[in-house]
């Protein structure tokens, strides 16, 4: 790829179009060769290096989540069944990586409205949310009970995401909740994941032991490990999207009562 | 009387090359040649200078062919912050200045 693309590229996501644009023209000013790719890898650092906190809390995260599934790997090597499995992972590092670059990218949006502190907060209670419905169904609550508490991380984000709108804009209030579902996503994928691992996939219970004698899997914790960091994988994917959606509404509400309330 | 913050002995080479043409408007890539300084820590440096109002920019057109390109100069915030630096050690400045390039 051109040196110019790369700058391009990495300021545009990194929402730095300003400074992407402007480091891409001195390139072109630069003589070819190695010259011009030095000053381009230079202006990539450069971009990297004015990066908030948050951005590199997220490639922290997101090396613990690739850590974690390595680690999986590792301590149970029967979960590697051929082509399917590194499909999957192959999948996964995919989401990650987007995950990584849209947190920063966020980050840096986000640093300019000073919503950064919110989008932590929010990322926390929408984490938190999820993690309570979690332990609650396992707990064996009534299914109603289940069900209905499966609006509270939605709910956290549509709350999030209208504080924001009503203090900035629409387009922040989305941001604000983007952010803080990506950090829920990796902090639930983290905590699940982990204790995954760490425990072997326990406790094991009857339904999980019943399902096991079917699998074809060759230990009762490879198959636990395997069945929750599917889980795990699914939360990571789940939690970000369902919680935009549910930004996307809390932040349109806002914003329709901003309009209809009478200005002062 | 407000002190003005400490800066990097590279950031005051930047607003000492800036501050020698009061008025002037640079190109990046002409500071990072003429101060031997690589883009990696040239961009940093304006990227700070300007959020902290001590440096505008503006874009100029170029040749056919080429983008706009961005240009940069002190304010009068900056100006004075150059002035009221300190100067820089030869020791912190690295190799000699190179000859001053070409103003396209």
């Amino acid at each position: 790829m051109r040196a110019d693309r790369v700058v391009t590229l990495v300021a545009s996501a990194l929402g730095r179009d300003d400074w992407g644009r402007a480091m891409r023209a001195e390139l072109a000013a630069v003589p070819r060769g190695m010259q011009r790719r030095r000053f381009a890898l230079g202006c990539v650092g450069a971009l990297l290096v004015g990066l908030p906190a948050l951005a590199w809390v997220g490639l922290a995260a997101a090396a613990a989540a690739l850590g974690i599934v390595a680690a999986a790997l590792v301590r149970f090597p029967g979960l590697e069944t051929g082509l399917g499995t590194w499909l999957a992972i192959g999948f996964f590092v995919v989401v990650v990586v987007a995950y990584v670059v849209g947190a920063a990218g966020l980050s840096v949006r986000l640093e300019r409205s000073m919503l950064l502190r919110g989008a932590v907060l929010a990322g926390a209670s929408i984490a938190g949310a999820w993690w309570a419905v979690g332990l609650v169904a396992s707990e064996g609550a009534p299914p109603l009970m289940s069900t209905a508490m499966l609006v509270l991380g939605p709910g956290v984000a549509g709350v999030a995401a209208a504080w924001a709108t009503v203090r900035v804009s629409w387009a922040v209030g989305v941001q604000c909740v983007g952010l803080a579902s990506l950090l829920a996503g990796f902090l639930l994928f983290f905590l699940w994941g982990g204790q995954t691992v760490a425990f072997a996939g326990r406790p094991y219970d009857p339904g999980l032991v019943r399902d096991f004698h079917t699998s074809g899997a060759p230990d009762l914790a490879t198959y636990a490990v395997s069945d929750s960091l599917g889980s795990a994988m699914m939360l990571l994917l789940l939690v970000p999207l369902v919680s935009l959606v549910a930004a996307a509404a809390g932040a349109m509400v806002a914003t329709c009562a901003r309009r209809r309330r009478p200005s002062a | 009387m407000a002190r003005s913050r400490s800066h990097s002995p590279q950031t005051l080479r930047v607003l000492r090359a800036l501050a020698s043409e009061p008025g002037a408007w640079r190109h990046g890539y002409d500071l990072v040649v003429s101060l031997d300084l690589k883009s990696g820590s040239l961009y940093p440096i304006l990227i700070r200078l300007c959020d902290r109002g001590l440096l505008e920019s503006r874009w100029e057109a170029a040749e056919s062919g080429r983008p706009p390109r961005h240009v940069y100069r002190l304010t009068a915030a900056g100006a004075a912050e150059a002035e009221a630096a300190p100067l820089v050690r030869p020791a912190a400045t690295g190799p000699r200045r190179r000859a001053q390039v070409r103003t396209t």
